[in-house]
């Protein structure tokens, strides 16, 4: 029996992914970066239950001109009810205005609560006494205490719509609701107006 | 005219269980990806596409309605193109496998 060609055996494989579609039933394409550990199984999780259509988040943006950005969310706890924040520098980067004067929240190292914690307020604790939707400078306790700053939470990723006149967040959607998938999976939205 | 797009150079797809892992010389990073994405990037191997070209290539495989499709291929772009695997190029209506 003859061997095959390398130019053959591309030939069989190139469709594969294709006749493993199912037939009548393809679903959204999902496309998420590989993290380590435990966030792994999250993604593996989102990619074997993908929606069948597309869903959208029913957002009320205050104009068309709204700018949404995504953004990595970070968190700060001890493992249970963390708090969840979205820090300015991360925006910038986002919105590849590093450097631009102009933009009031994203210059100023500024931290936007998206969730408060339950925890207590020590250094590795969830941080209460912060209210979400609330922006805090740098220099808030939280962020002081042994220098220990809110992490980046792989996988996670948040819509923040931002004036772009002053650069403000003027509103966040944390996806738990109607979501097109879960906090920590979905990678893109819809904006319905 | 409508967008097309065309698969990055040099990243490598193999099948991992269930899913695909895909490497992406430009962003440095590996991606899991579902059946669907990973078929659309077989479909754009064999050239640029633009979104119905890629529904209506897809459609074949599944017996779906390309229009069906059409929604669903356009939602993926972006997360595509954030992960390297997929470039936007210049608006062509003619391109496409």
């Amino acid at each position: 029996m003859q061997s095959s060609s390398p130019e053959q055996q591309a030939g069989r494989d190139k469709r594969t992914a294709r006749r493993r579609l199912i037939r009548g039933a393809f679903g959204a394409p999902v496309a998420l970066t590989v993290f380590s550990g435990s966030a792994v199984a999250g993604t593996v999780n989102c990619l074997a239950n993908p929606p069948t259509t597309p869903l959208t988040q029913n957002i009320a943006p205050a104009s068309d001109s709204d700018v949404f950005l995504r953004v990595q969310m970070r968190s700060k706890g001890n493992g249970s009810s963390n708090s969840t924040w979205v820090w300015g520098d991360d925006l910038l980067n986002a919105a590849g205005l590093v450097g631009k004067p102009g933009y009031s929240f994203l210059n100023t190292d500024r931290w936007y609560c998206v969730s408060a914690g339950t925890g207590g307020s020590d250094a590795g604790a969830n941080q209460t006494g912060y209210t979400a939707g609330t922006t805090y400078a740098s220099t808030a306790a939280m962020l002081t205490i042994n220098n220990v700053t809110p992490a980046l939470l792989p996988g996670s990723y948040i819509a923040v719509r931002v004036d772009p006149t002053t650069g403000t967040i003027v509103g966040v959607t944390n996806m738990a609701n109607a979501s097109a998938l879960t906090r920590s999976c979905w990678s893109s939205f819809v904006k319905t107006i | 005219m409508a967008p097309a797009y065309g698969r990055r150079d040099g990243i490598a797809v193999e099948p991992v269980g269930d899913f695909w892992a895909a490497f992406s010389p430009v962003s440095g990073e590996s991606i899991l990806l579902n059946d669907e994405s990973a078929a659309i990037l077989e479909v754009l191997a064999e050239g640029p596409a633009t979104t119905q070209q890629v529904a209506a290539q897809l459609a074949l495989d599944t017996g779906d309605v390309a229009a069906d499709l059409h929604d669903l291929v356009a939602g993926c772009w972006l997360t595509l193109i954030d992960s390297g695997l997929v470039q936007q190029l210049a608006l062509d209506p003619h391109v496409g496998p």
